[in-house]
């Protein structure tokens, strides 16, 4: 094996050991399935509004002198007073006993008695009176009526493109912006990993003994090779729970619009997907190259924030990619590094990014990748053994001929 | 083995070794000698690469020292450390792999138990102490029994047992063909294992020849004593 491939091997099982690791890499995904997962539960259909809502086994009173439920449920029990509620409920023949203010049009007050040992944390005993009105009043309107009163119209937008063909923005960007969104997430999840991935090697005091049995080159490279991998990983781990979720929750109404939506554009997502790869080499120079600059943790997470802004620079701007001609801004946003990623993949999502840029733009991101990958392995040969602050020098210098 | 020419060294305008040159032949131990801040740590980084010499060469086997390159180099240096969170035998086995041993993990858990840390092999190197660290540390630099061995301080904070068996891995390294280098402030040390030795001073060659040579030239005193009158005022 070569030693590239023997740094690679132990960096990338050192970071399968972590929990750490573990946590981040499943958070993502277990997150997405937990949010659909949930919305699934609590999406009430139009239909759940015209049937009477379950009581289940429990004893419920009511005095509603307004007349507020229109069609009671047959369960319910009608109470004389607010009095006689108040002492079944404590004498245990009523689990729950609502009354409905006297003044109820200008007080809008239910007041609710239950009993405290039976309630919990969580009293869902007023989500049930809003139930049991809701479907009241529902019960005399005409299904087309509540779908306005829900707000639960589905709209239908048809684009017509230049030809009068019809297309979708939104319908062509989701694909491509999910593809920026895993971009996002690798950063945040492996931009503290690959930082540390060299700042380790001096805090340990290992680097001076490690650099006699492998180059700075071919470790660096092996480091930031094994992150990148699991960057990989990540990206898969990410993405196949992603569809698995979309397959599994695809009668729910949320996802199934969402599926309905797409246009599946291969020109945009494999441009998205072909930037992303470049981005995330290109990050992760920069990452690691602010690693071999400093000589703690604690130092390097202080100016791996610059990175940061960097990348995240784009989302103030973000009007300028999705709509309207490109100005300077654009411009500059898509070209300077390390904004470039964000401000491309949007561009190029909403159909604003013509063929020749996006070409260009993965171009400069490879050589800016390859550079500050160059540049690293310089700076973490030079200052390996250096134990205190390097500053950055970025004025022209004999060295970059080296380039 | 080792040729030194001219070497110099110069951090933000001041300059720490001057014309410096010597010379360390195959299969010698050699001390490399000086008071605190004379250089010596500083010549190794630039020998290894570590350091780009302001001006000078300092070659091994004829060429700048390239760890790509085939001669096996161990260095024990001064500023030691190991991976904080890996297992003693991970860490031994990496280096192994690194260094090209065809065996690492039989290797390590051989030489684990010779140094009586052979209930350690699956222990946190963050679990052990600095001796213990420190064993480890020479066994990663024996390992593929190096060409060039550089030892900056190997005994430093060791009892007089461990150093004993420090002593005598580094005398087998040597028996079996290794070049040793050797950093250290135990004159007793240099007396008793060097052929031959260089004294630093002020960024220049002090004194510069065989063990014999150098008490000879010093009128027949001890290394302690030559230390003395050499750097004697130096703050040690």
């Amino acid at each position: 094996m070569s030693k590239v491939g023997i740094v690679f091997k132990f960096e990338a099982i050192r970071q399968l050991k972590k929990p750490t690791f573990w946590i981040s890499l499943l958070l993502f995904p277990l997150g997405i399935f937990a949010a659909i997962g949930l919305s699934t539960l609590n999406s009430v259909g139009i239909e759940d509004y015209l049937t009477s809502p379950e009581l289940g086994d429990k004893k419920i009173g009511i005095t509603d002198s307004v007349g507020l439920v229109k069609e009671a449920p047959a369960e319910l029990i009608s109470v004389a007073d607010e009095d006689a509620g108040r002492e079944q409920v404590k004498n245990g023949e009523l689990d729950i006993y609502y009354h409905v203010a006297d003044d109820f049009a200008t007080s809008h007050k239910i007041t609710i008695y239950d009993r405290a040992a039976d309630t919990g944390l969580f009293n869902t005993n007023s989500f049930l009176i809003g139930q049991i009105l809701k479907s009241s009043v529902y019960s005399k309107l005409s299904p087309e009526d509540i779908v306005l009163v829900e707000n639960a119209v589905e709209y239908e937008t048809i684009d017509l493109d230049e030809n009068g063909n019809q297309t979708s923005v939104l319908g062509q960007a989701i694909v491509p912006i999910a593809i920026l969104a895993i971009f996002y997430i690798l950063i945040c999840v492996f931009g503290n990993r690959l930082t540390m991935a060299l700042v380790e090697e001096k805090e340990n005091r290992i680097s001076e003994m490690i650099l006699t049995s492998v180059s700075a080159k071919n470790l660096v490279i092996g480091k930031i090779l094994s992150l990148i991998a699991l960057g990989f990983l990540q990206m898969v781990v990410f993405i196949v729970p992603a569809v698995a979720a979309l397959i599994i929750y695809r009668d729910n109404p949320a996802i199934s619009g969402i599926l309905a939506q797409i246009d599946w554009d291969p020109v945009r997502i494999l441009g998205n997907f072909a930037l992303l790869l470049v981005s995330y080499f290109m990050f992760a120079g920069a990452c690691t190259l602010v690693g071999s600059l400093m000589p703690t943790a604690r130092d390097a997470s202080q100016y791996i924030g610059i990175v940061m802004v960097g990348v995240v620079l784009p989302l103030i701007f973000m009007n300028n990619f999705i709509a309207g001609e490109p100005n300077i801004v654009t411009y500059i946003l898509s070209y300077f590094p390390l904004s470039s990623p964000i401000a491309l993949m949007m561009r190029n999502a909403f159909g604003n990014l013509p063929p020749y840029e996006l070409v260009l733009g993965i171009i400069e991101l490879g050589i800016a990748s390859v550079i500050v990958l160059r540049w690293t392995v310089r700076s973490f040969q030079k200052n390996a053994i250096n134990f205190s602050v390097v500053k950055p020098h970025f004025g022209p210098r004999k060295s970059w001929k080296k380039f | 083995m080792i040729e030194v020419k001219n070497f110099r060294m110069t951090f933000n305008n001041k300059t720490v070794i001057r014309d410096l040159s010597f010379e360390v032949k195959k299969g010698e131990i050699f001390g490399l000698l000086g008071s605190n801040g004379s250089g010596k740590t500083t010549t190794i980084r630039a020998l290894l690469n570590l350091y780009t010499p302001t001006a000078g060469e300092l070659l091994i086997n004829g060429k700048p020292f390239d760890a790509n390159a085939d001669v096996i180099v161990g260095y024990l240096p001064e500023e030691r450390g190991l991976y904080k969170k890996e297992t003693v035998i991970d860490t031994m086995v990496y280096f192994g792999e690194l260094k090209g041993l065809k065996n690492p993990r039989e290797w390590s858990a051989n030489y684990l138990e010779r140094v009586g840390l052979g209930d350690k092999l699956n222990e946190k190197t963050e679990k052990l102490s600095t001796g213990q660290q420190q064993k480890v540390q020479l066994g990663i630099c024996i390992m593929n029994n190096p060409e060039l061995l550089i030892l900056d301080e190997p005994t430093k904070g060791f009892d007089p047992v461990n150093r004993k068996l420090l002593m005598n891995i580094i005398d087998e390294a040597h028996k079996k063909g290794a070049t040793i280098i050797m950093i250290t402030h135990y004159m007793d040390e240099v007396e008793r294992l060097c052929d031959r030795a260089i004294l630093l001073k002020d960024g220049k060659a002090y004194a510069y020849g065989t063990i014999k040579d150098i008490k000879k030239k010093f009128g027949g005193k001890s290394f302690d004593e030559i230390f003395v009158e050499v750097y004697g005022g130096v703050d040690e």
